[in-house]
Parts: structure tokens; C-alpha cells; sequence
């Protein structure tokens, strides 16, 4: 039975190239999909995202969503009373604007208020004067805007202040969307730079 | 897996390159799904870990106080060192908001040099109704704000860093916008320190650091050279 002997140390063998051949294709894989999230690619299963609206831009004209139709867009959420977050945003998607150059006019940049009593489309057109021209600021009703923020399932919830006011708690993710009006990819503020300018690069690239 | 007795050994060769190209086969598809899901779960467990940390920082606000305390004798922006009780006080500072805006942020570095405890519980700010003292988080990309209930611990010995994306000051009700280098007046309302008066000085829109312009972004990423003279379009 030398053979046998002889065929079941093969097969050990064997069975060691399998379990390395499923890590390396594991790895391949997994390399795979990473390579495709740093790009950028559209999320599995993203196909339309959001949710249609009208809403009021900051100079008080009608926005209709309808128009981001074939428009590649960053979208996000915030309101003016607040002291961090929204305004580098803003600042940082001026920049992100300005280094974009003439790719810039292939991304639309809303900012949406979740603060609609307090901003109204003159208080946005006042505090947005600090900001590229090109960055809409879009208000509503109470009810069009909660309509606007469960359709892009963000949160938006206010918080009371011991002097009878109040702030918001909101999603502060900026949602790159392709002109196919697939979520393409997002921005974090906890993200550098180099990063965001590349995402935003790239969304113009393929718009 | 076992061979059945079979008449040649070629035909048992046969079957075991039979099986292990069987084997190879499945191992491939089982193992590369359970890799991606183990290397999934992987990152999703570092994610959280990363997330408890930033959360215990800002309730902690406690940073390594030999590099920061430096941060107080930074003299170009007219800066100011306030001492009153046992509190150090870095040169307090704000930003240049958007025009419109109803509040500001207020950041500040704070040694409590004493042997008690003290607490930051609040201030005033000439520009500015109302100040509280104010916690800001981002956690699963949802920005929070809370005010701090009965103010920011300082611990003997400890150094507690408000700025942005943390503790800050919550400047109310302003009246107007703070200017690029017009320092602004207030104070600093300690529990047992009591009321210090303070400069505030002003940083650029969006700035992070008082020194850092507002390009220089991300204080946690030192990554300066990433920007600037790769975009000529």
C-alpha cells in the first residue's frame, strides 16, 4: 500500500494549495471591493436615491428636484444657527469648488436646511454670501422639509436649550449623487482633504 | 472523504485530483465570502472602537497637557494669559462667522494647576446674548449638540481642550459678527476660580486652530502637503 501511502500525502498537499488558493482569492475579493469603495463606485444596491421634492432656493424661487435630472449633485443638510459643522462644510465644499476649476459646473451643490422656521430663503441668501455663488441653499415648510429628510433618511431632530431655544441634531453626511441619480458616494468632515477633493473629482469625471 | 477500493491505482489517482479539484472549487467560493465577512466585521469592530474613542475624548476632553499647555504662550495673537484660582488659560479664540449667523463657537485651552477640582460653567462674550457651554459629537455621521450639564470637570492636574468638533463655547444671540483680528471681551465663569475676564481672539471662517488657517484642515491629519499645488486646472 506504498501507493496509497503515496496518494493521501498528494492529498494533503492538495488540500493545503486549496486553503491557500481560497485566501488568496479572498483577499483578491476583499482588495477588490475596497479598490471600488476608495474610487468611488456606485454602492451595491444604490439605485435611485433620495426622494423627489420641491423646495424653496435662497433667492425664493421654486426648486423642483426634478431639475437634478441627468445633474450630478452634493447634497447635504443643516441650518445657519449652527456653529461648527455647517459653516466649514460650506467652507469646505467652496474650496472643494474652487480647486474642482471648470469640473465644478458638473456637480450641483444644495445644502438643505432641517432649521425651516429659523431659515428662511433670505436669512440662507445672507449667510451663503460667504460661500461660492454656486452652492444653493434650499428651505420649506416643516412638513417638505421632514418629507425632504426621511426620503434621504437623515436625522434632523431638535434639541432645547435651557433658555427656551433650541438646536439641531442632524445628519451632517454630504451625499455625492451621480447624474444617474444613484448615491455615488459620500463626504466626512472626519475625512482630509485630499480625500473628499478626490471623491469629488471623480464624480465629475464621470458626470 | 474516503476512496473507494478501486482497481488501479491509476483510477485512484483519478479520483483524488478528482476530489481535490472538487475541493479547490468549493473552498474558493466558501472562503473568499466568510474572508469578505470576516474582514467586514473586522473593520465594523475597529469602526466602533474608533468611535468610543473620539466619544470618551469629547466627555473626557482630557488631552496630554505637556504638548498643549505651550498653546498659552503663543503671543502673536495678542494673546492672553489669564490666571485666576488655580486655572490656566490659554488664549481664548473664535472665528469670523457667515454673515447672518446667530451664534458662534468659543475654544480655549484650560490647565487646572490646583490640587481641587474645578468646573467651566460657563462665560460671557461682548457680541453675544446668551453663552453656554456646549458639547458637539459627530458619532455614525450624525453631527449632536448638547449643552454640558453642570459644566466641563477639571480635574486637578487635568487639561481640557475646547475646539471645534468637541467642548466649545456656545456664543448666542449675536449681535454681530466677530472680525478677523478684533479681539472681542468676555469671561470665563469657573465654580470655584469664579468669573475671569478674558480676550476672545478672532481666527479666520472655518478656521480649526487659532494659528491654522482654514485650509490647513483637520488638525488630526497632518497632511498639509496634500493640497494646493496639485489642482492647476
Amino acid at each position: 500500500m506504498a501507493q496509497s501511502t503515496l496518494l493521501s500525502r498528494i492529498r494533503m498537499v492538495l488540500w493545503g494549495l486549496v486553503a491557500l488558493a481560497a485566501v488568496g482569492a479572498g483577499a483578491i475579493f476583499m482588495g477588490n471591493l475596497q479598490e471600488a469603495a476608495r474610487q468611488g463606485a456606485s454602492l451595491p444596491g444604490a439605485s435611485r436615491f433620495g426622494t423627489d421634492f420641491v423646495l424653496v432656493d435662497h433667492n425664493g424661487e421654486k426648486f423642483d428636484s426634478a431639475t437634478l435630472k441627468g445633474q450630478a449633485h452634493a447634497l447635504f443638510f443643516g441650518f445657519t444657527h449652527c456653529p461648527d459643522i455647517c459653516p466649514t462644510t460650506l467652507l469646505e465644499m467652496t474650496k472643494h469648488l474652487e480647486a474642482l476649476g471648470p469640473k465644478a459646473d458638473k456637480i450641483k451643490v444644495l445644502f438643505v436646511t432641517v432649521d425651516p422656521a429659523r431659515d428662511t430663503a433670505e436669512q440662507l441668501k445672507t449667510y451663503l454670501s460667504a460661500f461660492d455663488p454656486r452652492i444653493v441653499g434650499l428651505t420649506g415648510s416643516e412638513g417638505d422639509i421632514a418629507d425632504v429628510a426621511k426620503g434621504y433618511r437623515v436625522i434632523a431632530q431638535k434639541v432645547g436649550t435651557s433658555d427656551g431655544g433650541y438646536t439641531m441634531n442632524h445628519t451632517a453626511t454630504v451625499f455625492l449623487v451621480d447624474k444617474k441619480g444613484a448615491l455615488a458616494s459620500t463626504l466626512s468632515w472626519q475625512e482630509d482633504e485630499k480625500t473628499r477633493q478626490t471623491k469629488l473629482e471623480r464624480l465629475a469625471e464621470r458626470s | 472523504m474516503k476512496i473507494r477500493n478501486s482497481d488501479s491505482p491509476t483510477r485512484q489517482l483519478e479520483n483524488t485530483l478528482k476530489i481535490a479539484s472538487a475541493a479547490l472549487i468549493l473552498g474558493a467560493f466558501f472562503t473568499a465570502p466568510a474572508l469578505a465577512c470576516e474582514k467586514h466585521d473586522h473593520s465594523k469592530a475597529q469602526q466602533t472602537k474608533v468611535e468610543t474613542t473620539i466619544q470618551s475624548t469629547a466627555k473626557d476632553g482630557i488631552v496630554v497637557a505637556e504638548a498643549k499647555t505651550g498653546h498659552s504662550d503663543h503671543s502673536s495673537h495678542g494673546g492672553h494669559k489669564a490666571a485666576s484660582g488655580t486655572v490656566k488659560i490659554g488664549t481664548p479664540w473664535t472665528r469670523v462667522t457667515p454673515p447672518g449667523a446667530k451664534v458662534a463657537g468659543g475654544f480655549v485651552t484650560l490647565t487646572n494647576t490646583g490640587d481641587t477640582e474645578d468646573r467651566l460653567i460657563g462665560g460671557s462674550f461682548e457680541l453675544a446674548g446668551r453663552v453656554e457651554v456646549h458639547e458637539m459629537s459627530v458619532i455614525d455621521g450624525v453631527m449632536r449638540m448638547n449643552e454640558v450639564d453642570g459644566g466641563i470637570e477639571l480635574a486637578p492636574g487635568a487639561t481640557v481642550e475646547l475646539k471645534p468638533g468637541s467642548y466649545h463655547l456656545m456664543f448666542m444671540e449675536l449681535k454681530a459678527s466677530p472680525k478677523l483680528g478684533q479681539p472681542v471681551k468676555g469671561t470665563l465663569k469657573f465654580a470655584n476660580a469664579g468669573e475671569v475676564e478674558v480676550s476672545f481672539s478672532v481666527a479666520e471662517l472655518g478656521a480649526k486652530t487659532l494659528d491654522g488657517k482654514a485650509s490647513a484642515k483637520g488638525g488630526d491629519h497632518h497632511d498639509h502637503g496634500s493640497h494646493g499645488s496639485g489642482h492647476n486646472h
